[in-house]
């Protein structure tokens, strides 16, 4: 879960989202990693998609 | 108070979500947001009459012609197929207008990934800022300390409402941290606003952490939702609810600093909504616009001397 420079940036769930977002600092991620990660955190899985859609 | 509470909600802030509470929480999704949508109304005696007697009056305005050539000229004039083609047609083009209304709302709605890179440049900013002109001494939170956080508080408060979907009566966030160095105690510091519910607890207001939701949450760093406090299910209920009380939706979300390896918790952040499920769907995109926000708290906080702290890789000392 360490924001590791060379490392891809974690990805986020539930349980380290808090940590990793307090974190990014101690990484070298650029704004396209961190955009793509939160994306893909903030779709979720299937059900959420469906409440996402259900309350869009 | 359950002698079990520890227990129950460490377990429950920690684990993944049934399928049995995805049923649960998809039945109330449809009980509390979509027929509400759909009827256009609330979840009130007068608000589901008032919604049926809507829908009524457009079925007679959208199938008048029809009544009134039968009942006037006791004759259609059409054979049936075309009488019903009109009023298929006539139906679609108000589902195609709605449906068009909608989208528009939709694409808005879905500028919220620019709502968070907006936060965080902001976000971003502010603690650059902060860090060249130094954080405020919050050993206590006293006036001057509370006076900075407050506006963030009410920034994540417009934000929350902003982000979901739903009108709802009673929409406060609070601030919650602990007050003592062995962190026994918990204590409410502000709310965003001065529209406190009935039952709520009061400013300053203390209570053992061990009987509160929030403990486990800042333990855990993991923020949780309970979507209807009617339903918890095994979520125990925390020493900091009221008896009789305004929300129906808590949202927790712990504040976490990191610094270096090591991560710090002073307390929580907490969002309580009257609507039943309003985060339904919108926790995840909420949480991303919300942190940077939070974050700035965080910092405030850094001097704050009550916190849990964990090394990166876990772990509480």
């Amino acid at each position: 879960m360490k924001a590791d420079p060379n490392s891809k940036f974690p990805k986020l769930t539930d349980e380290n989202y808090l940590v990793v977002a307090a974190a990014l600092e101690a990484g070298n991620f650029s704004e396209e990693d961190i955009v793509r990660a939160e994306v893909d955190y903030a779709r979720g899985n299937f059900f959420s998609r469906v409440f996402q859609a259900l309350t869009d | 108070m359950d002698p079990d509470f520890t227990k129950k909600a460490e377990t429950w802030i920690n684990r993944k979500t049934t399928k049995w509470e995805l049923i649960r929480d998809l039945s109330g999704f449809v009980a509390y947001r979509a027929i509400p949508r759909l009827l256009g109304t609330h979840w009130t005696l007068g608000g589901i009459v008032a919604g049926l007697v809507s829908l009524l009056l457009i079925a007679i305005v959208v199938t008048f012609p029809f009544w009134y050539d039968l009942w006037i000229k006791r004759d259609t004039g059409l054979d049936h197929g075309a009488m019903w083609l009109g009023v298929i047609v006539l139906v679609a083009a108000s589902a195609l207008s709605r449906f068009l209304a909608e989208y528009k709302d939709w694409r808005e709605r879905n500028a919220i990934s620019k709502n968070t890179q907006v936060a965080r440049a902001f976000s971003n900013s502010v603690r650059k800022t902060l860090k060249s002109c130094g954080l405020p001494d919050a050993e206590r939170i006293g006036p001057d300390v509370k006076a900075l956080i407050h506006p963030f508080l009410e920034v994540i408060r417009i934000h929350a409402i902003q982000a979901t979907t739903v009108q709802s009566d009673y929409f406060q966030v609070s601030l919650i941290l602990f007050c003592d160095t062995h962190l026994k105690k918990l204590k409410i510091i502000d709310y965003a606003t001065e529209d406190i519910g009935p039952g709520e607890p009061e400013e300053g207001k203390e209570a053992l952490s061990t009987e509160t939701i929030a403990f486990q949450a800042c333990r855990a760093q993991r923020h949780r939702v309970l979507h209807h406090t009617g339903w918890r299910g095994d979520c125990p209920k925390s020493a900091l609810s009221g008896d009789v009380t305004e929300y129906r939706t808590v949202f927790w979300i712990p504040i976490v600093h990191s610094d270096g390896d090591e991560t710090r918790t002073p307390g929580c952040i907490l969002l309580k909504s009257s609507h039943p499920y309003h985060f339904i769907g919108r926790s995840r995109l909420l949480i991303t616009v919300i942190t940077p926000y939070v974050l700035i708290i965080s910092d405030l906080l850094k001097n704050y001397p009550h916190v849990i702290k964990r090394s990166l890789f876990g772990g509480a000392s």
